[in-house]
C-alpha cells in the first residue's frame, strides 16, 4: 500500500509541480526512475508495478508509451545488471543508477527528438543531479535496510 | 521467462504507440477518451498546480533579478554620492577662484564676419568687417566657437586683418598635457618648439591655448610621431583646427593675450 501512496505523491510532483519549475518534461527530475530503482534493487524486479506507475504518468503527462517503455528498459537492464553485479556499497549504487540513468533518459531523448525537436538546456543536468542526490539520500537507507535484514 | 517475454513485447509496443501516436486513432481514441474522463479532474488539478508553480518560480525569479538589480542601483547610488560630492567641492573651489579680483572678468566679444581670406592659399590671414570704428584694437584674439583662430594684427576703420594659426609669423603659449610650449604657426602644420627628448607627447593629443584671462581654447592637435629634430629637442607638428576657408563668422574676444 505504501508503495502506490508514494507511487500517486511522485506521480503529482513530477508531472505538475516540477514541470512548473523546470519548464519542461524532458529537464523534470525522473523521480519515478529513482523510485522504480530503489524499490527493486532488492528481491527479484517486479514489472508490473513500474510498468503500471510509468502508465500513469504517460496518461498524467499525454505521452502514452514514452515513460512505459523508458522505465520497462531501465528494469530490464536492472534486472540483467542485477545477475552480474552485487550492491552493496553506496558509491556502487550511485553508479549503477548513473548508467542506468544514462541509457534510459537517452532513450527517451532519442525518442522524442525523432517527433519533435526541443533544445537540450542546463535544467537537464540540475534534474539529473537532483536525482542522483535522491539516490544517494534514499539509496543509503535501503542499503542499511537490507544490511538490517 | 514467459513474463518477460510479455513485458519485452510491451516495452515494443509502449515505444510504437509513443511514435505512432496510437492514441490519436479512430479505434483505440475512445478508450483513451475514456479514460482521460476518469482522470479529468486529476488532469484539471495537475495542469492547475503546474501553472501555479510556474507562476512562483517566475515571480521567485523575477524577484531575485529586482533584489540584484536593487543591489547594483544602491552601489551605483553611493557612487553618484560620492561624485556629487565631488563636483560639490569643485564648484565650491570654482566659485572662490572666480571671487579673486581681477583673476577672472566676464568676456566681452564681438562678432564679425569674415570678408577675405588669404589669395596665397596658405590661410595665413583673414580680413574682418570690423574695424576701428567698431572698438577692435590690435592684438585682440579671435575665435570660432572653442577653436582659436588667430590674433588681429592690423586693424583700419572699418576692417581689421587677423593672423591665423596657419601663418609663419603667429607664435603663441599653448599647453599640452599640462606642460607649456611654443607654438608656432606653418602651413600645412605648425609646430612646437623646444620639445625635450624625455618629454612624452604622443599623436592626437590637443594643444590649447595658454592665457590667464580665456578658456583653453584649442589650437590644433599633434599631427603624426614626433621626430629627432636636433640634439635636446624632437620636432613635433601640429595640425591646426581652425577651418579658416569654412567659417563665415567668427568672434573677436576684446582681450589680449
Amino acid at each position: 500500500m505504501s508503495f502506490y501512496l508514494v507511487l500517486f505523491l511522485i506521480l503529482v510532483l513530477q508531472s505538475s509541480v516540477l514541470v512548473g519549475i523546470f519548464k519542461s518534461y524532458l529537464f523534470v527530475p525522473d523521480l519515478l526512475l529513482c523510485f522504480v530503482f530503489l524499490s527493486n534493487l532488492k528481491g527479484q524486479v517486479n514489472y508490473g508495478r513500474g510498468f503500471l506507475g510509468a502508465l500513469l504518468l504517460d496518461l498524467l503527462q499525454g505521452s502514452l508509451g514514452w515513460h512505459a517503455s523508458g522505465k520497462l528498459l531501465a528494469l530490464m537492464i536492472l534486472d540483467v545488471a542485477k545477475k552480474v553485479f552485487y550492491v552493496k556499497l553506496i558509491s556502487t549504487l550511485v553508479m549503477f543508477y548513473v548508467v542506468i540513468a544514462t541509457i534510459e533518459h537517452a532513450y527517451r531523448y532519442l525518442l522524442f527528438r525523432t517527433k519533435y525537436y526541443y533544445p537540450l538546456d542546463f535544467y537537464a543536468l540540475i534534474g539529473f543531479l537532483i536525482e542522483l542526490f535522491i539516490v544517494y539520500f534514499f539509496g543509503k537507507k535501503v542499503l542499511k535496510g537490507s544490511d538490517e535484514a | 521467462m514467459k513474463s518477460r517475454i510479455i513485458y519485452v513485447l510491451l516495452f515494443f509496443f509502449s515505444a510504437l504507440s509513443y511514435l505512432t501516436e496510437v492514441y490519436s486513432y479512430p479505434m483505440i481514441s475512445p478508450i483513451i477518451g475514456f479514460i482521460n474522463s476518469i482522470f479529468l479532474p486529476v488532469l484539471e488539478l495537475k495542469s492547475q498546480i503546474s501553472y501555479k508553480v510556474r507562476d512562483l518560480a517566475n515571480t521567485y525569479v523575477f524577484l531575485v533579478n529586482v533584489q540584484r538589480e536593487n543591489k547594483r542601483l544602491l552601489e551605483e547610488i553611493s557612487r553618484l554620492n560620492l561624485k556629487v560630492s565631488e563636483l560639490e567641492t569643485c564648484k565650491r573651489e570654482l566659485n572662490q577662484i572666480k571671487n579673486l579680483e581681477g583673476f577672472y572678468k566676464e568676456l566681452d566679444y564681438l562678432i564679425a564676419s569674415v570678408t577675405a581670406y588669404d589669395p596665397s592659399g596658405r590661410d595665413a590671414f583673414i580680413i574682418l568687417d570690423k574695424g576701428k570704428k567698431d572698438g577692435i584694437e590690435e592684438g585682440f584674439v579671435v575665435v570660432n566657437r572653442n577653436i582659436f583662430v588667430g590674433i588681429v594684427d592690423q586693424v583700419y576703420l572699418s576692417s581689421s586683418r587677423v593672423r591665423t594659426v596657419w601663418s609663419d609669423a603667429m607664435s603663441v603659449s599653448v599647453v599640452v598635457e599640462g606642460k607649456n610650449y611654443i607654438y608656432k604657426g606653418g602651413f600645412p602644420t605648425g609646430r612646437l618648439l623646444h620639445v625635450l627628448q624625455e618629454d612624452d607627447i604622443k599623436e592626437g593629443v590637443r594643444v590649447l591655448l595658454r592665457s590667464p584671462h580665456f578658456p583653453s581654447f584649442e589650437v590644433g592637435k599633434v599631427y603624426g610621431p614626433p621626430s629627432l629634430e636636433e640634439q635636446f629637442f624632437k620636432r613635433v607638428e601640429v595640425k591646426p583646427e581652425a577651418d579658416v576657408r569654412r567659417m563665415e563668422f567668427v568672434v573677436i574676444l576684446r582681450r589680449r593675450i
